[in-house]
């Protein structure tokens, strides 16, 4: 956040960015979440294959951002909103994300609250409209799909 | 397979956006409401068409069969407010969903008859596409605009639809259908660059209109079918005020109960390309094996499609309503609130 991102950097990224597209390192099998060069839980793995993540999860840490606060690309989303709120996600497969978490209003988010992935617009910027995953509250009932 | 046989709609998806402002609030802040509503759906500032369009398709997604995105046969997406006026639409959809880059795609706008040509379309697409497993994917989602100060835009509601179509498990067959077009002026429209919606509201000519071009649609179904309309559990007309669909509906000769389940004016608003859609859904929601529908779109300029639908065996062997539970509840916004949210402020 705050940085400029080319659009040719953004697109190269958009399996993972508009439906959380992530890779299990043929060495230990760790997921890794954005993808790296070099896998983070063995520190070894450099072949890797991609797969789809169930962008549910838990939120492990929050924050507020308001008004005057927020990075540039955010001031038009932090003026109309007032405030919004920015969370560290554990994601099911293991990764933790930064993103986004929506739907929460003025109330303070829950430590531990089950979360699940939207696709949402993150700025706009040269006119372009980048979109992304943030994360909204899932029902704790939800149960977990087959196949899992 | 009946004697229909042909690809349906296999599972189907509802979203409204979370936020809710009630006619209340139109109340506090011009003095009087001008649509027939309750409440309506307000997007969140982060929300637009595309978005609503994909959470409607995973929704519909996850309510019916599993099946693999990445063999989709064809997308057919609706909408009056695509956040472009010019790149493709689908391209954001079919890549937030995994769906094959080798799909094909059918992009809808202009009219809010949009999401029933959608339908119509992505059905026809499929119906060419005759092998197992082959299915698609419809996807309306809408959230109109029009100036504060004009009455018009009090009923402007936003929400999606989407609807998976395949040849195995179908919920409702689409068994005819019938199109009708012809110039007319004045109603409702936004020229090339505008983002808000004009209506010159003569309400005496607009209205014949709508009656002469939905009600041709409609005629000549029920002259293809050889039906009457007493044959027919279901009619979903056109919500795009609280009013002119249900005048249509018994002018047409159906009754207040084929017409009511459908009708949802008072808390969607006009939703736009999905008016049609989600009244469709409500009827997918309750149906019974045998049944049949008629589902009218209506398009100012002006344009009309009536399809003919057979419900079938499979309905209400695994029923997920979708309906209900995506317009219960809501967090209420005031009408400050919600002109930040729509970016009128």
């Amino acid at each position: 956040m705050g940085a400029h991102v080319s659009i040719a950097m953004y697109q190269r990224n958009i399996p993972l960015r508009y439906r959380l597209v992530g890779q299990r390192c043929q060495t230990c099998g760790g997921v890794n979440f954005p993808p790296r060069a070099v896998c983070s839980q063995c520190s070894k793995g450099t072949r890797f294959e991609d797969i789809q993540l169930s962008g549910r999860g838990v939120l492990y840490s929050w924050t507020r951002i308001a008004g005057a606060g927020a990075p540039s690309e955010f001031a038009a989303q932090a003026q109309a909103l007032g405030s919004f709120v920015v969370g560290l996600v554990q994601l099911e497969e293991g990764p933790r994300v930064v993103a986004q978490i929506v739907e929460v209003g003025r109330s303070a988010p829950r430590l531990g609250q089950r979360v699940e992935a939207v696709l949402r617009r993150i700025y706009e910027e040269d006119g372009v409209i980048r979109y992304g995953y943030k994360f909204r509250p899932a029902g704790d009932a939800a149960p977990t799909p087959p196949g899992k | 397979m009946g004697r229909h046989d042909g690809p349906g709609i296999v599972a189907y998806g509802v979203y409204f956006p979370s936020r809710r402002i009630s006619s209340d609030e139109y109340r506090r802040a011009w003095g009087s409401c001008a649509a027939a509503i309750k409440e309506k759906a307000v997007p969140d500032f982060d929300e637009d068409s595309l978005t609503m369009a994909v959470e409607a398709s995973r929704r519909a997604l996850l309510s019916g069969p599993r099946r693999d995105p990445g063999t989709a046969a064809v997308l057919a997406l609706a909408t009056t407010s695509a956040p472009y006026a010019e790149k493709a639409l689908a391209s954001t959809v079919v890549s937030s969903l995994g769906l094959p880059p080798d799909i094909v795609t059918v992009e809808c706008t202009t009219s809010s008859r949009a999401g029933a040509e959608a339908l119509e379309l992505a059905t026809m697409v499929l119906a060419e596409k005759r092998k197992p497993g082959a299915w698609g994917l419809v996807a309306a989602a809408d959230a109109p605009r029009a100036a504060p100060h004009d009455p018009l835009e009090h009923g402007l509601g936003a929400g999606a639809v989407a609807i998976v179509l395949g040849w195995e498990d179908v919920l409702a067959r689409l068994v005819g259908r019938c199109s009708w077009v012809e110039e007319s002026l004045g109603e409702r429209f936004r020229r090339a660059g505008q983002e808000r919606l004009n209506d010159m509201g003569v309400r005496e000519v607009t209205g014949s209109v709508f009656d002469r071009v939905a009600g041709a649609a409609v005629g000549g179904l029920l002259e293809a079918s050889g039906l009457k309309p007493a044959d027919y559990r279901y009619l979903v007309v056109p919500q795009h005020d609280g009013r002119a669909g249900l005048q249509l509906a018994r002018r047409l000769g159906f009754k207040e109960e084929q017409v009511r389940p459908a009708f949802l004016f008072d808390r969607t608003g006009d939703v736009g390309v999905c008016s049609c859609l989600v009244g469709l859904a409500a009827v997918l929601d309750v149906a019974a094996p045998g049944e049949r529908v008629i589902l009218v779109a209506y398009g100012s300029g002006a344009a009309a499609s009536a399809l003919d639908l057979e419900v079938t065996a499979e309905a209400g062997a695994h029923r997920r309503p979708q309906v209900g539970p995506a317009l219960d509840g809501g967090v209420p916004v005031d009408y400050l609130e919600y002109l930040k949210l729509r970016r009128m402020l």
